[in-house]
């Protein structure tokens, strides 16, 4: 282990500059435990913190303009890409799409905390029509604010940072192995949840081909358009007959709804 | 969001399945200009 801390001392900002940019552009090799790792660091004498601050947040911002651009040349369309990797694809993009018209550009400041949120902000910021400059400002200042708390969490727990890099050398090989196999646990564990749900999604979701046999035959379902007031004025077409509410919407129109009728709702 | 309702579903693939199967859509600027006449 001690040699992973010789590298990061040989290669420091390298190194973080590497782990940091993979991460945010979509490698799933985790950057906050580098920070720490390069904050506890710092107490040494080993690595500069201003130079360290600044390459983590030069790594990120430029990761997240890359996707920031990629969201305004592709729209909405690349939120579906992103989002095809997490369990529901449609009620990610809405529940992002939310949060963002919640919160707007200030959303970017505790982005890089939410997981999920944290690849989705950029290239939805893009996609919403956000200028670059704004973005920048509110990428930047939200970037330091999760660099700083990796780096600070380092610099403050130095010495359990230590003890712990102590006791993984005392085990060698095997902390690498043990370290190795529980990392692969999970996400074979993560993998099979998601296969489950998504078998239980399928299941309980209607194809356009009912729909339509439905809405052809008399049926007369309640389709209701779940998008997002911004996913409307990004897209204004719907399904004929359609409604438009958002859930908070439904919540409180609900006694208005035919409840002897099928309710389908759809999203992007 | 059951609450009495008869069936609640959502619709697989959502407003880009329905279109990418070729079925008529309506733009709502539209429609909302033809009520206003």
């Amino acid at each position: 282990m001690h040699q992973i801390v010789a590298h990061l001392i040989e290669y420091g900002l390298l190194v973080v500059f590497a782990n940091v940019f993979l991460e945010q552009i979509g490698v799933p090799i985790p950057a906050f435990p580098t920070l720490i790792l390069a904050g506890a660091l710092v107490p040494r004498g080993e690595i500069e913190p201003a130079a360290l601050i600044a390459v983590a947040v030069a790594a990120s911002v430029l990761a997240d303009t890359v996707w920031f651009l990629i969201g305004r040349w592709q729209g909405v369309r690349v939120l579906k890409l992103i989002c095809r990797i997490s369990l529901s694809p449609d009620s990610c993009v809405r529940g992002t799409e939310a949060l963002f018209e919640r919160a707007g550009m200030p959303s970017l400041l505790f982005a890089k905390f939410i997981p999920g949120y944290n690849t989705v902000a950029p290239p939805l910021s893009g996609a919403m029509g956000v200028s670059l400059g704004a973005f920048l400002v509110w990428d930047t200042f939200g970037t330091l604010l999760w660099v700083g708390t990796g780096v600070g969490l380092g610099i403050l727990f130095h010495d359990a940072v230590d003890r712990v890099i102590d006791y993984l050398d005392t085990l060698g090989l095997w902390a690498l192995a043990v370290l190795g196999v529980a990392l692969l646990l999970v996400v074979v564990v993560k993998w099979w949840q998601r296969r489950r749900i998504v078998k239980l999604l399928r299941l309980a979701r209607i194809g356009v081909l009912e729909l339509r046999s439905l809405m052809d035959t008399g049926m007369n379902p309640v389709v209701i358009d779940v998008r997002t007031k911004s996913a409307h004025r990004y897209d204004p077409r719907r399904i004929p007959g359609a409604l438009h509410m958002t859930f908070e919407e439904i919540e409180e129109r609900v006694a208005d709804l035919p409840r002897e009728r099928e309710v389908i709702l759809y999203c992007t | 969001m059951q609450r009495g309702f008869k069936k609640v579903r959502p619709l697989e693939g959502g407003l880009d399945a329905w279109m990418e199967a070729g079925h008529f859509v309506e733009d709502v600027t539209i429609v909302a200009i033809r009520r206003r006449k």
